[in-house]
């Protein structure tokens, strides 16, 4: 939005300029700051809502991972035998999906996060960026319970933590980063075009394949992984499997490629939202 | 001091392609059916005008000042931009040319009760609520007692809203815009919800607010609301500001113009009706004026013809009349005696007669309807036979004028001095 609110020194009042859109007015990380409150009671909606009525409650955030590490292990640690560079397949597994499925999780809730909250959109003025931001940090709570589990199984399997220990944070930090990025592009897209909404859960689905989620990334011949890294979620999960079990050291290239990736999605996403929102209650 | 609120030809342009399916559905029925589509909503006749070139103006150049302090209102017919320039000014959407300068916090209430979540309890949703419309949460701790209290749910403030009455729901989301301290605050309509009692509450709670000096922007269908609270009001048409002015006189030059499009007598059957307003069992078809209405001539206030027609079978029905001031606000209401079964198919016509209570001089409608035996309505139309009443019936001697703060009924009082004064008493 082009308004904005700055004090004003002679009647200390802030006063609210508003114009039509301009091309590009900032990231607005200021507006963002000041509905911080909005923006903390916002999670908080999200995570009551999920749970206060449910039986197993929180327990969902647990079961779900550990039903599918299960059945992944089951048949492909078991009956496949599928390659993990030397961890047991269940921690491998879960690894690879504690990052993934917070990824699919925060992508889908974010795609809908504008369009399921259009009775405010029209109703209430606040940063938009809000409401995809709300899906990011919410996942990051449920994937901070989801990694207490896996230290546990971790215990179970008798494997202590791997010397780069203290960078999961950062690749969890990292899958934070590029749901935001995504999601920033499909919450935008979905407003004008809800076929984005119906694509995005078949779309996540195929995704999942394209990362290695179920097989190391060694099994990817040496000469496309640097095509195969251009999927940013393969750094992603690269890196927070080797941080947290230190069994195989990265490819570096795979990591800087996902990367950058990840920032240029999230440096054109948050262009285009920016952009786009400006007709968000004219087109919703 | 420099102005509460400036606007400069502020416009705001709809690409149709772009629209909302539902909004550009509307249009094309309007640009299709004008006849149909002004009797359902009296959009003014410039809407063909308005959407040219796959555009539509929903505000065309308008300019405006609003003082500090001011309480102004907005009225207009339905699409005459009114609710398009408070999202404006509330930064909902952006304009598509001119500029509008707020100076002070701004709350805009365009909705009781934005983003009440019905799994949150009272209290979680007050918190929501109240950061949505701008306040910090320190300044929602501060405030949520009295925000309680105004709402009247102590009890079930811990209680999810979902278990909620929508009247409680209603008082909740209003307490706490009603606590915002906002310098300038716009309101939408919020009047229309909510049961009388509260309604008078939050008029209060809005005068109350307006003589604080805060700068209040109120849009309302309610004349007798706007009169009341405002002192100044715009009337918009067609995207544009048509009059600008004292309260009392916009709302009539609002009114003038509304009577000249809408039809007040003779086939009503195609009148909009309220939402509410009933299933139709005995609907009314036309009304025509029996006598002239005015008090010299005959007795009663008022006598026509009504006809009416039953759809479905009905046992036992009366008619239900309210007399309203031309803003709508009602004076009283008559009811007649039961009128006895009516088959399915069959028309009627009835005379009807409604006796002078003693209005005063001024310009009245009626509102009438079909009812059960229990007043739960069948049919109604609004704002219909309209009449003026030009002199009062036994106005005190010496007397020339009214004074509209004296009321709409004059009535009458007798007086007869007493043998003894009664102040010897107390000794």
């Amino acid at each position: 939005m082009t308004a904005v609110a700055t004090p004003s020194t002679a009647a200390a009042m802030p006063v609210t300029v508003i114009e039509p859109a301009r091309r590009w007015n900032g990231p607005a990380l200021r507006e963002v700051w000041r509905y911080r409150d909005l923006f903390t009671l916002l999670v908080r909606r999200d995570l009551v809502a999920r749970y206060r009525q449910s039986v197993a409650g929180v327990g969902w955030v647990l079961i779900r991972p550990l039903v599918s590490v299960a059945i992944f292990t089951f048949i492909f640690g078991r009956v496949v035998k599928v390659p993990t560079d030397g961890s047991p397949y269940a921690l491998f597994a879960f690894c690879g999906l504690l990052p993934w499925m917070y990824f699919a999780g925060t992508v889908g809730a974010a795609t809908q996060s504008v369009t399921g909250s259009s009775h405010l959109i029209s109703k209430v003025y606040f940063p938009r960026v809000i409401l995809p931001l709300v899906s990011v940090v919410t996942g990051m709570l449920e994937m901070g319970i989801q990694f207490l589990a896996l230290l546990g199984l971790m215990a179970w399997y008798g494997v202590g933590p791997g010397s780069a220990f203290a960078l999961a944070p950062v690749f969890a930090l990292l899958a934070g980063v590029t749901a935001l990025a995504i999601g920033l592009w499909l919450t935008a897209l979905n407003v004008k075009y809800r076929d984005v909404g119906q694509a995005v859960p078949f779309l996540v689905q195929a995704w999942m394949w394209l990362c290695p989620i179920i097989y190391p990334s060694s099994a990817i011949p040496e000469h496309l992984r640097a095509i195969y890294a251009l999927n940013p979620m393969v750094g992603v999960i690269e890196g927070f499997r080797w941080s947290v079990l230190g069994a195989a050291a990265p490819d570096w290239t795979v990591l800087a490629v996902s990367a950058t990736v990840t920032l240029l999605l999230l440096a054109s996403g948050l262009v285009y939202f920016r952009r786009t929102e400006i007709r968000f209650a004219d087109i919703i | 001091m420099a102005a509460a609120v400036t606007v400069e030809n502020l416009s705001k342009r709809y690409q149709l392609g772009l629209t909302h399916a539902r909004s550009l559905r509307d249009l094309v029925d309007r640009v299709l059916h004008p006849a149909r589509s002004r009797a359902a909503d009296a959009l003014p006749a410039a809407a063909g005008a308005r959407a040219q070139g796959g555009e539509f103006w929903a505000l065309r150049d308008v300019s405006l000042e609003i003082e500090q302090g001011d309480v102004v209102g907005f009225i207009g017919a339905n699409g005459a931009g009114k609710s398009t320039l408070l999202k404006i000014l509330s930064r909902i959407t952006l304009p598509s040319h001119g500029r509008a300068v707020i100076r002070g916090r701004v709350a805009a209430l365009l909705e009781v009760g934005t983003g009440f979540h019905p799994e949150l309890t009272g209290r979680e949703n007050v918190f929501l609520n109240g950061t949505m419309l701008g306040m910090s949460k320190a300044e929602v701790t501060r405030e949520f007692d009295r925000i309680v209290d105004f709402a009247g749910v102590e009890t079930f403030i811990d209680t999810p809203v979902k278990r909620y009455s929508s009247g409680m729901t209603v008082r909740l989301g209003f307490a706490v815009a009603a606590h915002l301290q906002p310098e300038v605050m716009i309101v939408d309509e919020v009047l229309a919800v909510g049961d009388a009692s509260f309604q008078e509450k939050c008029m209060g709670k809005m005068s109350e607010l307006g003589h604080e000096g805060r700068t209040i922007l109120f849009v309302s269908h309610n004349m007798a609301a706007i009169e009341k609270l405002t002192r100044k009001c715009f009337v918009l048409d067609g995207g544009r500001v048509s009059f600008e002015g004292p309260s009392a006189d916009a709302v009539n030059h609002y009114l003038d113009k509304m009577e000249s499009s809408a039809p007040t007598s003779g086939d009503v059957s195609r009148l909009p009706r309220a939402s509410w307003s009933g299933d139709r069992s005995i609907e009314i078809l036309a009304l025509t004026p029996l006598a002239t209405q005015e008090r010299d001539a005959v007795r009663p206030l008022l006598r026509w013809r009504v006809d009416v027609r039953a759809n479905r079978d009905v046992d036992d029905f009366t008619f239900g009349i309210t007399l309203e001031a031309r803003n709508s606000e009602a004076i009283g209401s008559a009811f007649t005696a039961a009128l006895g079964p009516l088959a399915a198919g069959v028309s009627r016509s009835f005379e009807l007669a409604l006796d002078d209570p003693g209005v005063v001089p001024g310009r009245y409608h009626l509102a009438l309807a079909t009812m059960r035996l229990d007043r739960e309505v069948m049919d109604v139309v609004h704002d219909v036979l309209h009449f003026n009443i030009t002199r009062v019936d036994h106005l005190p001697e010496g007397l020339l004028e009214w004074h509209p703060g004296w009321g709409r009924i004059c009535i009458a009082a007798s007086c007869a001095a007493m043998a003894s004064p009664a102040s010897n008493q107390a000794s």
